[in-house]
């Protein structure tokens, strides 16, 4: 398939010839509706659209009935003159040729083409169903707003405008793939983002060549630094409170038409143990629930090759009673631990692959299955010791702590797993180097992944392991944004702050 | 399409990542996996204890393991819960590598607790350089030497209880994981043997009627061949005061028996070591301040808690006493006062490590004594 389009064919004066291009651009479509509009039995000019995409109501209420009722106001007049004076519609855009008229088309609006003026308009009468505002799934939280995003862009825009109430607040739209069409837009405050990175983003994004966009995850890896790196250098989130936070710190969001899931840019490794649900909350609970976060991902990553290690290469670490357990439990098993390990795991990610597409009550049936049924069966067949069964299920139970890190805490598990497997805690010790090596080397859009622990920034780590109170991280983050350094009054706690402004 | 500068930075890069890895791998020779001390737990069979015999007659060495049964493990005070294997070889290693041979799988020493020394065996000349340099046998391992043949104490336990266990409660009293008076790891041993001042020792250890029990302990020469072994037959008090001067902090729970039958049990105990010069040339004397707190768990009369104490006292002088005049007898210093001199006054021992400092020291004894009824 083509990646460039064809040359475009501008409209000329006459409305046969001009509907000609049109049909000539699109082919044989039986949805597409052109609808003439005759005046004693001349026609004054057509509408274009698409059945089931735009609102045949609106139509007829606010371009049909206006040009019909008062064609005396056609004659000599522009096209833009004429929507300013006759028709009921909020805005419109002019084309003066068949692609960037049948774009909009192609995205619902009406297009009305004039008799005798080289050009046409269009206008937004979007009519197709679309999907209400609902919680976002991935995103749940308990205390927090419901709002998520949805796949109308439009929509999702209003989400962020409704919040950000300032001129400051930049929407830049554009076009990507050249059969999809697909409108997403770049979403900054200016002031508060590096103008340098708003523009590397735009010229990330017009670099990309492509023939669909079909969701925003096509964005993220055509767009990110480190391809074949499992860690995310590009953030999304269904979440406009979220997305908001991000824009507040300097960060840049891309809206993708079609799709509920908002990239934001750079993005840092210490932002997926962060949920939005984090500033809502007093920060001691909080705060435990950070060190949780990093333990399960640690859990997640190294607990099955831990037990490789151990069980393989060095059993005296276990304690004697413990010891005694396991290695009663293991000598009636026919597989290694690494055998066991690897192949527990590998069941357990078909059984988790197979419940998320399975419909939603035999999904849920299915990882019961799993979890529990297969597991027991294991152990009682002598397939497995019990200690696997426990060690590969409460791993995968923390994978899911840090959603954020899923992809990439199953990728290093198998790594781990192969690796303590073959060298024991040389192995978990090379491979740890390996990753700290990866991290720290990572940038995001620029921006060093692994900040603030490398390069150390020392007020930024109040919100990493734990989340100080809000009144102690009143400074945005100094890697992220240009705007001004503090976003509340300097330290101060809240009490303090009424004394001091009653003082004054 | 990659243009071509990208497309060579990326191979530079990635050649960057392999050469760090195969660095990495090299690193102190941990890559080489023969050293791994590999075994995953289904296969290995666990060794709870070694021992090693020098048959009468024979140049050999008689290895001895004694293996957890593996459908019995957590029954493990009992004697079905484990079993023996036994094999000779012209050396320990080799006796060991026979071991394997026999095994139906691999043997794992990971929490091997005991390292049984039959008295001809004792020497260090049959078993240290292994123990040392075998990845094997952990630090932390207790040597214990016995008066018959290793291999026929550890194969012969009694059917109700392990000997594992029986040495275990010697070693730990209470049953605790605590090291009783009598435990000396093979650390402990070895440090003592590298240290000046001291002679190092080990527990002896015998079968009879009553079980298998800690009956004194052997004192090793510079060369580390055994150079005399106190039992508690000839040197009861000189053993006991050993444990008094040498491991007082290990003693606790441990029962001190006095006149009028009165027994105490210890809750703790320390001993401090002052060196103080003699005025004019005098001999130097090494004070010991021997602190011990006890609780009383049999006074049949009644005595009062100051008659208890000077009874105490009187009893731990006299197993001080004893024990300084037996290191005497035998020309052997195993309460560690060459080692004393040698912390507190390095020059002094300079002088007199070559002189009989044994009894060139005077040694007084002040002891500290708390009862409570």
């Amino acid at each position: 398939m083509a990646l460039h389009k064809p040359n475009k064919i501008f409209f000329g004066s006459s409305l046969t010839k001009n509907l000609a291009i049109i049909e000539q651009y699109v082919g044989e479509y039986a949805d597409l509706i052109i609808r003439p509009l005759e005046v004693n039995g001349q026609a004054i000019a057509a509408l274009v659209y698409f059945d089931g995409m735009t609102d045949k109501n609106a139509v007829c209420e606010f371009i049909t009935k206006p040009l019909l009722l008062h064609p005396e106001m056609l004659p000599g007049k522009s096209p833009e003159e004429i929507a300013a004076a006759c028709l009921y519609v909020a805005d419109w855009q002019s084309a003066d040729n068949d692609q960037d008229f049948m774009n909009n088309i192609f995205s619902g609006d009406c297009g009305i083409i004039f008799a005798g003026f080289p050009g046409a308009l269009t206008t937004d009468l979007k009519g197709f169903e679309r999907r209400g505002i609902s919680e976002p799934q991935t995103e749940i939280v308990v205390r927090g707003s419901r709002e998520g995003f949805i796949e109308n862009m439009k929509t999702n825009m209003s989400m962020l405008r409704r919040r950000i109430k300032t001129p400051n607040l930049c929407f830049e739209n554009m076009q990507l793939g050249t059969e999809t069409n697909t409108n997403l837009c770049v979403v900054y405050i200016r002031g508060l983002a590096d103008p340098e990175l708003v523009q590397e983003v735009k010229d990330r994004l017009n670099s990309v060549k492509i023939d669909g966009i079909l969701e925003s995850g096509y964005l993220e890896q055509l767009i990110e630094d480190e391809p074949f790196s499992p860690f995310p250098t590009v953030a999304n989130s269904e979440k406009p409170d979220k997305v908001v936070a991000k824009l507040l710190e300097g960060r840049v969001g891309i809206m993708v038409d079609g799709t509920p899931f908002v990239l934001t840019v750079p993005t840092l490794f210490v932002e997926s143990f962060q949920s939005a649900e984090d500033y809502y909350s007093r920060p001691y609970m909080v705060s435990m629930v950070r060190f949780l976060r990093f333990f399960s991902f640690l859990i997640a990553v190294y607990a099955p090759a831990l037990y490789i290690a151990i069980t393989g290469f060095h059993i005296e670490l276990i304690p004697a009673n413990l010891m005694l357990n396991m290695w009663q439990a293991a000598g009636s098993t026919p597989l290694s631990a690494g055998w066991s390990v690897f192949f527990y795991a590998l069941v357990y990610e078909v059984v988790r692959e197979g419940g998320i597409r399975l419909p939603r009550p035999v999904g849920a049936a299915i990882s019961i299955v799993g979890g529990l049924v297969i597991g027991d069966m294991a152990v009682q067949a002598g397939l497995i010791s019990a200690p696997v069964v426990i060690i590969v299920a409460f791993t995968a139970i923390a994978m899911f702590v840090v959603d954020a890190l899923t992809d990439a805490a199953t990728v290093l598990r198998f790594v781990f797993i192969l690796l303590s497997w073959w060298l024991g805690f040389w192995g978990l010790l090379l491979g740890t180097m390996l990753l700290l090596l990866h991290l720290v080397s990572l940038e995001s859009f620029g921006v060093a992944y692994f900040a603030p622990f490398a390069p150390l920034m020392p007020y930024q780590l109040r919100d990493t392991f734990v989340r100080l109170p809000l009144w102690l991280l009143g400074r945005r983050p100094d890697n992220l944004t240009i705007g001004s350094k503090w976003r509340q009054r300097q330290s101060v706690p809240p009490t303090t702050a009424i004394d001091s402004a009653e003082g004054e | 399409m990659l243009a071509g500068k990208n497309r060579a930075m990326l191979r530079i890069a990635w050649l960057n990542w392999l050469v760090l890895f195969i660095l990495l791998l090299g690193l102190s020779g941990c890559g080489n996996t023969d050293v791994l001390d590999s075994g995953d737990m289904k296969d290995v069979e666990l060794v709870t204890a070694l021992a090693v015999d020098k048959p009468e007659g024979g140049e050999q060495i008689l290895a001895t393991v004694q293996l957890l049964n593996r459908d019995k493990a957590l029954d493990r005070q009992y004697a079905a819960s484990y079993y023996t294997l036994a094999a000779m070889g012209i050396n320990l290693p080799a006796a060991i590598g026979e071991l394997y041979h026999y095994g139906a799988r691999q043997m794992n020493f990971s929490h091997t607790t005991v390292l049984l020394l039959g008295e001809a065996a004792a020497d260090c000349d049959y078993w240290l350089d292994y123990a040392l340099r075998s990845s094997e046998v952990r630090p932390t391992i207790y040597p214990i030497i016995c008066r018959q043949q290793a291999g026929e104490l550890m194969a012969g336990a009694a059917e109700d209880i392990s000997l594992t266990y029986l040495l275990n409660n010697i070693l730990e009293p209470l049953g605790s994981s605590r090291p009783g008076a009598a435990a000396i790891t093979l650390q402990n041993f070895v440090e003592e043997m590298m240290q000046p001042g001291i002679t190092p020792a080990l527990p002896l250890v015998e079968q009879n009627e009553a079980g298998v029990e800690y009956t004194g302990f052997v004192l090793y020469d510079d060369a580390g061949h055994v150079a005399a072994v106190l039992t508690a037959d000839d040197d009861a008090q000189a053993c006991a005061g050993w444990l008094w001067l040498q491991r007082p902090k290990y003693l606790r729970g441990y029962t001190l028996e006095l006149d009028n039958d009165v027994v105490l049990q210890v809750e703790s105990a320390s001993v401090q070591k002052r060196l103080q010069m003699g005025d004019d040339g005098g001999k130097p004397n090494l004070q010991f301040q021997l602190s011990l707190r006890a609780q009383v768990l049999n006074n049949p009369q009644a005595l009062p808690d100051v008659y208890l104490q000077t009874l105490t006292r009187q009893r731990l002088h006299d197993l001080a006493v004893a024990a300084l005049a037996a290191s005497r007898k035998y020309n052997l210093d195993f309460i560690g006062l060459g080692r004393e001199v040698y912390r507190q006054q390095p020059e002094l021992w300079e002088e007199i490590a070559e002189q009989d400092y044994l009894n060139l020291l005077t040694v007084s004894l002040e002891i500290e004594a708390d009862i409570e009824s």
